[in-house]
């Protein structure tokens, strides 16, 4: 089943005058229970593509349906509950909120649902168990490390259980053991949770920890891959498919299509 | 180049420059308008009415006090509008403009907007400076067509001032380049909403407010118990101290409010799971805990700010109420005479044809009377022993109602009403308060007349309205004792005396000539009354003696005159009303423009986290009412604790001044507070606008 349809989705940002094309006619699928990662050159339009999935933002062309619910459509009110209980967010710089400690960061979707207390420690229990923060809770965001924030910010994306757990560059401030660390949680609630995950990267470490990849270029699909080894191989074919987007290297690139 | 530059600049930041331009205009008029008032033609009508020169100290008083804070809230509007434009300076360094031209930018940039604030600031302040003069002139009830003046002085006076201002600011942020570092000027401001775990010294705190607070308060409303009692042990140099201890009290107190209370309670809230883990609660439970650590300081000052205004506000509308309750019990009613004035007077109406709506005369006996009154403030009770003048019960009724429009009251035979001249607040009246009705198990306070075989008479009543005018009676005569009729005539006295009350129609009291004759005669009558007492064995025999001589016998004032003294009054009230509603016109404003630059100047810093919070999913809507809740706390919080202080303070004033009727104060601050919840509504719909923004507007990536 298609968590996500994107479907001849165009954007346009600017004005008359200085118009960018963000995205141009792209459609793509992905089903329950995957990882999915997208990577591309800085300024391809990953970000913006994310912010479409997300419901954060709106195509110009095209539509965008998630659970077969056109959310390109919805209004306001009803996106920002739909955001709540579908969707989970993982940024790059964490946003955490520095007023809240480590516990009420992680459980503010909850608290914003009304859940019970008793459900909420429940979830919260469960949730620092898989993640390993449970030693941290009564701390604030500034009191705890980096890699342990980005862990924090991931609590906080699985917490309402989210049908689609969304990641815009998450390793990109982490240095390279803590994002290990993360990608080795984000695959442990992939397989375990059988949460569907979409992350934005460009870094191919991180996307070889994906189970296929989306490459875009200038706001088009320029290729897929799907990985069937180990990670090692995966990272190989990754680093290959990169270095002919950015023009050249061992394969010819793969025309999109399915 | 530079000029281009720096027009460039102010058109760039049209929106912020607007913000700035608009706060210095309105300092500026504000300032206009006083001074005008201070220097223009207007004032000598102010004159006019008397006490010119109390009224022009004061006057100069204010205006000192509304330059100070023109100058505090103009220096801090331009230290929060260069804040955030250091950035721009830093960057201006880096592309490699030298220094020196940037801080002539900034100079240039700095004079314009001045000029532009003169501009404008002096053509609204002299368009409003009409409209305030015709507000004072209507306040102090003088009817005087008033041309369009524009005085001179003023505008010399403002533009020096303000010119000053500007060229110092000017040069204060011009010097910013040399004075700052490139690297400070080029950080971004950081902000964290971190909150701190309270700690020891918090907690200490937070028990602190509340009892000093409450204890203040506590000391405030039992002044006439404690005062006293303190004075009798240390002297009367204890009220100064008392009064202070109250004060600190409330300013520690308020202090301590802010700083550690709202801390520890917001901490308290954080313990109740189900009602924290609700919805928003969470987060405004959070937010609020910092921003009250982080204006703590701000909003104590704001809270005294307001208690000072709305106390000075209160206690001029108080004591307006006072003054015009003491003109009616000293003259209730148009004119009152004493019989060796008959003929003058009589003169006078029947020269000017004046048929008046009313003319009564209401005899008395004089005699000695003695009774205790118990008292909060003296121990053993008050003593009366002295002349009295006792009147008869229907002559009292008619009195009362034609003056005070008070209802009949019958006294059975042994029964009187005394009239007596002290604050009722400071007497332990022996009846229920407002109806005089006695309390059951007494039976009233003896008294005694010094009168052979005369009933022995109790007081059931105490009231402080004397008839016709407490003016009228002998200096020396504290109370005045009425009688049913029958006692009455059992009392025999060796004075008996006369007093007659006209009123007058308002066109009669309208004729110029008629009333300076009038007040001529009630100034310097041709003929005055003394009396006269002689003690002879245990008895004090009265005489009233005429005579144009002065003596150093007991006197009076022996015509009264109503209208011309109330004019007087009303002129002084509406002169002291208008400086303390424009000292807290200005309070406010500068208060309340404070919050908000305060506020508006977190919100771009908060922008983040507001996304964020849209990001996981609270709609516009959800985010728009807890700012506007969390921003409602920040504005009530200090009118709230400013208004129950300024509650307090005058109903400790209200002691001394005999409790007179607090409606118009309370109808002056509803007014303050309306103020000042525009400028929440002001504040909360504009740091909305600036945080939430829907998430899909193409502005921002
Ligand atoms: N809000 C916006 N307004 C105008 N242009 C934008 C906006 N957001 C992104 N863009 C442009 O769209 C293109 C794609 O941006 P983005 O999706 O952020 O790229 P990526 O995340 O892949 O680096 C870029 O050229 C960027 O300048
Ligand atoms: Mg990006």
């Amino acid at each position: 089943m298609a968590v996500v349809s994107v479907q001849q989705v165009s954007k346009i940002y600017g004005h008359r005058l200085s118009l960018v094309n963000a995205l141009n006619n792209i459609s793509f699928e992905i089903k329950s229970g995957e990882f999915v990662g997208i990577m591309g050159p800085s300024g391809a339009g990953k970000t913006t593509l994310l912010n479409m999935i997300a419901t954060i933002d709106q195509p110009t062309h095209g539509r965008v349906l998630i659970k077969n619910q056109v959310v390109s459509r919805m209004r306001e009110a009803r996106l920002a509950n739909f955001r709540r209980h579908e969707l989970g967010f993982i940024f790059q710089d964490f946003n955490l909120l520095d007023s809240l400690t480590v516990r009420e960061n992680i459980l503010l979707p909850l608290a914003l649902d009304k859940f019970s207390v008793a459900m909420i420690e429940q979830r919260l229990a469960q949730v620092s168990r898989v993640l390993g923060i449970g030693n941290l809770l009564a701390r604030y965001p500034d009191e705890i490390s980096i890699g342990q924030r980005q862990r924090v910010a991931c609590g906080r994306a699985m917490i309402t259980k989210p049908t689609l757990l969304l990641a815009d560059e998450p390793t990109g401030s982490l240095d390279s053991k803590s994002a290990t660390e993360l990608l080795q949680y984000l695959t442990v609630i992939n397989r375990q949770e059988k949460a569907t995950i979409l992350l934005v990267t460009h870094d191919a470490f991180t996307a070889s920890y994906c189970r296929r990849i989306l490459f875009i270029r200038d706001g088009q699909l320029f290729s897929e891959i799907i990985r069937n080894g180990n990670r090692q191989q995966f990272f190989n074919q990754i680093i290959d498919m990169q270095a002919t987007i950015g023009g050249g290297g061992r394969y010819n690139a793969i025309t999109p299509g399915h | 180049m530079l000029l281009h530059l720096a027009i460039k600049n102010v058109l760039n930041r049209a929106r912020d420059y607007a913000a700035y331009v608009m706060a210095c205009v309105v300092a500026m008029v504000v300032y206009f308008c006083f001074i005008s008032i201070e220097t223009a033609p207007i004032f000598k009508h102010i004159g006019m009415a008397g006490e010119s020169l109390a009224l022009g100290r004061i006057l100069q008083m204010t205006g000192i006090v509304i330059l100070l804070f023109v100058v505090f809230f103009l220096v801090y509007a331009n230290l929060f509008f260069i804040k955030k434009r250091r950035r721009e300076i830093g960057i201006l360094s880096i592309i490699g403009i030298p220094k020196y031209q940037i801080s002539l930018l900034f100079l240039v940039e700095s004079l314009m907007v001045g000029l532009i604030v003169l501009m404008v600031g002096l053509f609204l302040g002299i368009l409003f400076s009409k409209l305030f003069a015709m507000l004072l002139l209507r306040m102090m009830g003088i009817a005087i067509a008033m041309p369009f003046l524009i005085s001179g002085q003023a505008v010399e006076q403002t533009i020096v001032m303000f010119g000053g201002l500007f060229l110092l600011m000017g040069i204060l942020n011009s010097t910013m380049i040399y004075r700052y570092q490139l690297v400070i000027l080029l950080q971004k401001m950081t902000f964290s909403h971190k909150v701190r775990r309270p700690n020891w010294l918090t907690y200490l705190g937070g028990i602190l407010a509340p009892s000093l607070i409450i204890g203040g308060y506590y000391l405030a409303d039992h002044t006439l118990t404690y005062m006293p009692r303190l004075e009798r042990r240390f002297g009367f140099g204890v009220d100064l101290l008392y009064l202070l201890t109250i004060l600190l009290f409330e300013i520690i107190g308020t202090l301590a409010f802010f700083q550690a209370y709202t801390q520890i309670w917001l901490q308290f809230e954080r313990r109740w799971k189900h009602l924290y883990y609700r919805g928003t609660h969470l987060l405004s439970v959070t937010n609020l805990s910092f921003r009250f650590k982080e204006n703590a300081k701000m909003l104590w000052m704001i809270t005294i700010l307001c208690a000072v205004t709305i106390t000075a506000i209160g206690s001029a509308a108080m004591i307006y109420t006072y003054s015009q309750d003491a003109l009616q019990q000293n003259t209730p009613i148009d004119l009152i005479y004493s019989q060796s004035q008959k003929p003058a007077v009589n003169d006078i109406l029947t020269r000017y044809r004046v048929r008046p709506v009313s003319q009564v005369d209401t005899a008395y006996k004089l005699v000695t009377a003695r009774f205790k009154v118990n008292s909060t403030v003296a121990k053993n009770g008050i003593r009366m022993d002295g002349a009295a003048a006792v009147m008869p019960l229907t002559q009292y009724n008619r009195a009362m109602a034609q003056q005070f429009e008070q209802p009949a009251v019958k006294l059975k035979n042994n029964a009187a009403i005394t009239i007596i001249n002290l604050p009722h607040t400071m007497l332990e009246a022996p009846y229920k308060k407002g109806t005089g009705v006695l309390r059951r198990q007494s039976v009233g306070i003896p008294l005694q007349i010094k009168q052979a075989d005369t009933p022995k008479l109790r007081i059931v009543h105490l009231r402080k309205q004397f008839p016709n005018g407490a003016g009228i009676f002998f200096d020396g005569v504290l109370n005045v004792i009425v009688v049913n009729n029958a006692v009455y005539r059992q009392i025999s006295a060796t004075v008996m005396d006369r007093i007659y009350t006209v009123q007058l129609t308002t066109a009669q009291q309208m004729q110029k000539a008629l009333m300076r004759e009038l007040l001529q005669l009630s100034r310097n009558p041709r003929q005055h009354d003394y009396l006269v007492m002689q003690k002879k064995s245990g008895t004090t025999r009265y005489t009233i003696k005429t005579t144009a001589k002065h003596l150093s016998e007991l006197s009076r004032s022996s015509v009264l005159l109503k209208q011309p003294n109330q004019a007087i009054a009303n002129a002084n009230f509406g002169f002291y009303l208008y400086v303390a509603l424009f000292i807290a016109l200005i309070f406010m404003l500068a208060t309340g423009s404070i919050i908000m630059l305060k506020q508006l100047s977190e919100a771009q810093e908060a922008t983040l986290q507001y996304r964020t919070l849209k990001k996981i999913g609270m709609s516009v809507n959800e985010i728009k009412r807890m700012i506007y809740f969390q921003i409602l706390m920040l504005f009530l919080l200090p009118i709230i604790l400013g208004s129950m202080h300024a509650f307090f303070a005058i109903r400790m004033l209200g002691l001394f001044l005999d409790n007179p009727g607090l409606q118009l104060a309370y109808l002056v601050c509803g007014l303050l507070i309306v103020i000042y919840f525009i400028f929440y509504l002001i504040t909360a719909n504009i740091y909305n606008r600036i945080v939430n923004a829907p998430l899909n507007s193409d502005g921002f990536y």
